[in-house]
């Protein structure tokens, strides 16, 4: 929470980014994968508890019936830690609307907070020593696979900003 | 308003808390070709910084079951805590640099967002802002199922 007074630069933990654009070709995996390379940023979690998380990318299919979800997994310390969000595009992910044979491109945002219970993405983080906490993000993604493995993604990024 | 000069001592009202408001209630089966607030509303209050600006972005999860028509997703934001206030941003007119919608194809939800910079708002005022969603038709067959609203404070 923002109190009154002088802030100073460490309540503001820099933004971050992560972004590549291989090509995955004729993906398969109905469940959430990092994929290759994986996508991913390490943040910290500035004193308000709350950080806006943007997940973009492109993907395609050219059977113009799968669609493609890419969504946020956020864990605690890095790759191996607790997971603290798991990707699911209804609540933290971008979708493509999957009748496209054409590269579908966009984003989506969502507001990530802690030790609140406001919001459909609140409680999560444990804020203790907040200021100091290191957390990971990355973008996972997974596909339909209704006639055949079709799906193909060229863009996937993320990224974290601290906020208010 | 004022902006945020090089070597300013930065308060805490420049900064008011980053809201969000999210609900996943299905609203299928849409007719209606003007904006409509969808059910439950989803709206917030937020406080505007003293840069009066802020970022807003609307976020829809939507589909057409027949694969022609469009959901559109825009905002109404008031001066004031509810719809009954002053309108700033309304949705009778052009909405197209606010909206996010599915593709007219998608006959599967499809989850996308649309960020807007909102300039000029008075500093320390409380802002109503609330979700409204249309269909390009009314054909009767397009769905809903997520909408959200974010707005954060910016310089």
């Amino acid at each position: 929470m923002s109190f009154s007074g002088t802030m100073y630069g460490s309540d503001w933990p820099s933004a971050v980014a992560a972004y590549d654009d291989t090509q995955l070709s004729n993906l398969s995996n109905t469940s959430y994968t990092a994929g290759n390379p994986e996508v991913g940023v390490y943040f910290t979690m500035p004193p308000s508890g709350r950080v806006l998380i943007t997940v973009h990318g492109g993907a395609r299919d050219n059977t113009n019936d799968n669609r493609c979800f890419m969504s946020a997994e956020v864990r605690e310390n890095g790759v191996n830690g607790v997971v603290l969000l798991s990707p699911a595009v209804a609540t933290n992910g971008f979708g493509t609307p999957g009748s496209n044979a054409d590269y579908f491109y966009g984003s989506r945002t969502f507001l990530l907070l802690g030790g609140s219970v406001y919001g459909a993405n609140a409680g999560i983080f444990d804020l203790t020593n907040a200021g100091s906490k290191q957390f990971y993000a990355r973008v996972m993604y997974s596909v339909e696979t209704t006639t055949s493995a079709s799906v193909d993604i060229n863009q996937r990024g993320i990224i974290v900003e601290p906020v208010s | 308003m004022t902006d945020v000069l090089a070597g300013q001592k930065i308060q805490s009202a420049t900064w008011p808390a980053t809201v969000e408001s999210l609900d996943n209630t299905s609203n299928a089966n849409l007719t209606n070709t003007t904006f409509a607030t969808g059910t439950p509303v989803v709206d917030l209050t937020f406080v505007a910084p003293t840069t009066g600006r802020v970022l807003l972005t609307v976020t829809a999860g939507s589909r057409d079951n027949t694969g022609t028509d469009r959901v559109v997703c825009t905002f109404e934001l008031y001066l004031g805590t509810s719809a009954g206030g002053t309108l700033v941003i309304g949705s009778s007119g052009s909405t197209l640099q606010y909206e996010c919608t599915c593709a007219g194809q998608a006959d599967a939800y499809q989850y996308v967002s649309r960020t807007t910079l909102v300039d000029s708002l008075t500093s320390g005022a409380t802002y109503y802002v609330r979700h409204m969603n249309k269909t390009a038709s009314g054909s009767g067959s397009a769905d809903c199922t997520l909408r959200a609203l974010t707005v954060r404070p910016t310089p």
